[in-house]
């Protein structure tokens, strides 16, 4: 079984070619980040229209790469949401298209199931597991007990983490995106250089909440008084990094145990997400899965950022159980994975 | 007789979704549906499938594909230019862009004799016009300005006026001014762009005519 994915949710236009057998053909990235650096964040239109501009060259040669030809496939999958939604509209629709004219099933991806199932794909991890999704547009916990069966623990309140890092960037006049870049600076700093809060810490249950911990750095870096210099940035965001770690360690330890209580044989944390391609936050998450006796898996890099071959993979899990969708699927901005456990977080509207 | 001659030909930037397949200059399908700025990129495909029933043919029966490139809606030309080139695409076939300005006055050169200019007005829904005034037979260039300039643009009269921004031009006009107004002429009709692609006529590549840069303003550097 070979499944087509296509990926536009955000600022990736992305192909890939996957098979049943946990095989990446090809897995094709095209990446606008140049296009919204000038802006500091990810404008929708542009990229909406820079994924038109794309996406047909992006999946020849993710075709191409593989030597696959259109009757090798057994299905066609694309994400259909959560994201932006004129990017999203542009590879559901083009999905759509090829599966009409080869008369393939459609499978409609949700783009959180396609992070949370990667691990499947990469390491075979078996359900139940609890996962950490951390990216730029969302941060939650949740239990994964198969596909399309997901208990959502808890969700950020405010921004996503991987937002945090990014407006931590910008008010230190690094690039975006500010994950990498915050990464790279944190590694000569003093991490218990300034006091920042960490934020939920101690507080029940499994929710997130970034604002504040947002809010502190601007404290800071306005109460310098000057441009940070290269020291006082790496301080800043070795802190940062610190307090982030913190509080996502505390917030996944209570999640761990809400999980088990789920889920007694319990045996894997995953994270995934861009926010998972950073190695101190994989560390301290390694450490706390050893604590706790779990196996930690996170993906490979390039498979923690947005990528098609997880949406191929998430196709193929789904096909192999039936689960295929109409040419009539809408696209849709927002497409929670999982109703939540306890009471719905309204705030959590990234997904 | 080769088997790859039919032309589907769709338009999806005016708020509602349309699809013609014709072959050897005759109409075997004509589908629309009803305007709605949202649902295109669900209902476009499942009504390019009732299209093609209707016709009575399978995809490997399509020659080339021919979709509208703008100016219209922004998404609503996004999903008619993914599905064209995404079809295209999987049959391995040409697909050509037509802009709404050429299918428009396309519509007006079917209907009439008149050597009369046709002034081609659409609505942005941005209070402004895509607009294109073509003369003596020529196209003119198109341009996104207000009714007002628009008017400016127009000659003395007479002239033909058509496309959906027709009421926003006439408004701007001097009293008395001499028209025809083609009211029946608001949307790019697929039958005349199926017709268009079978005879090459105003033909371009399926790339966006978007006619506005992104609303986006660079942030202040600090």
């Amino acid at each position: 079984m070979i499944v087509l994915g296509i990926e536009t949710s955000c600022d990736e236009t992305a192909a890939a070619l996957v098979t049943d057998t946990r095989e990446i053909l090809s897995s094709v990235v095209f990446s606008q980040i140049q296009q919204h650096q000038p802006f500091g964040g990810v404008v929708p239109e542009i990229a909406a229209r820079s994924h038109l501009d794309h996406i047909e060259t992006v999946i020849r040669t993710a075709m191409g790469e593989a030597g696959i030809r259109w009757k090798d496939l057994s299905g066609i999958a694309a994400t259909c949401g959560p994201g932006l939604i004129g990017g999203v509209i542009v590879g559901a629709t083009t999905g759509k298209a090829l599966a009409a004219v080869h008369d393939l099933p459609f499978i409609a991806v949700n783009h959180l199931e396609g992070h949370a199932l990667t691990v499947r794909l990469t390491s075979n991890v078996p359900f139940p597991y609890l996962l950490l999704l951390a990216s730029g547009g969302h941060c939650q916990l949740l239990l994964a007990r198969d596909v399309g069966d997901f208990v959502r623990l808890g969700g950020t309140i405010d921004d996503a983490a991987g937002e945090a890092f990014d407006k931590v960037a910008k008010l230190l006049g690094l690039d975006y995106p500010g994950g990498p870049e915050v990464e790279k600076a944190a590694r000569g700093g003093n991490p218990k250089a300034y006091a920042l809060p960490r934020p939920m810490k101690g507080r029940p249950g499994c929710d997130f909440s970034f604002s504040g911990l947002k809010t502190a750095v601007r404290h800071l870096v306005e109460t310098l008084g000057h441009p940070p210099d290269k020291t006082e940035t790496a301080d800043i965001c070795a802190s940062f990094q610190a307090a982030l770690g913190d509080s996502i360690i505390d917030r996944t330890t209570h999640a761990i145990k809400d999980a088990r209580k789920l889920a007694p044989e319990l045996g894997h944390l995953v994270v995934a997400g861009g926010v998972a391609a950073n190695q101190y936050l994989r560390e301290r998450l390694t450490t706390l899965a050893a604590e706790t006796r779990l196996d930690f898996v996170a993906p490979p890099l390039a498979l923690c950022t947005d990528n098609a071959a997880m949406v191929a993979w998430c196709g193929v899990e789904r096909l192999q159980k039936g689960l295929v969708d109409g040419l009539e699927f809408a696209p849709r901005p927002r497409w929670p994975l999982a109703a939540a456990a306890s009471a719905p977080d309204e705030n959590d509207v990234k997904g | 007789m080769n088997k790859k001659q039919a032309i589907l030909a769709l338009d999806t930037t005016m708020r509602r979704s349309a699809i013609a397949i014709s072959r050897n200059g005759t109409l075997l399908a004509f589908l629309q549906d009803i305007p709605d700025s949202k649902g295109q990129a669900e209902r476009l495909m499942p009504l390019i499938m009732a299209t093609m029933k209707m016709a009575g043919l399978a995809f490997d029966s399509l020659g080339a594909i021919a979709a509208t490139v703008g100016p219209g809606s922004f998404t609503g030309l996004r999903v008619g230019l993914a599905a064209a080139r995404g079809i295209a695409l999987a049959a391995d076939i040409p697909v050509h862009g037509i802009t709404s300005f050429d299918a428009l006055a396309e519509a007006v050169r079917e209907t009439t004799e008149s050597p009369l200019d046709i002034a081609i007005a659409i609505d942005s829904r941005r209070g402004d016009l895509f607009f294109r005034l073509d003369s003596h037979g020529q196209a003119g260039e198109a341009c996104a300005l207000s009714p007002e300039k628009a008017a400016d643009l127009c000659p003395k009269g007479p002239f033909i006026v058509c496309g959906d921004g027709a009421s926003l031009l006439m408004r701007a006009l001097p009293e008395h001014t001499n028209i025809l107004l083609r009211d029946d002429i608001t949307d790019p009709d697929p039958r005349i762009m199926a017709h268009m692609a079978e005879t090459g006529r105003a033909l371009v590549p399926p790339t966006p005519l978007y006619m506005r840069p992104p609303d986006v303003t660079l942030p202040k550097t600090s």
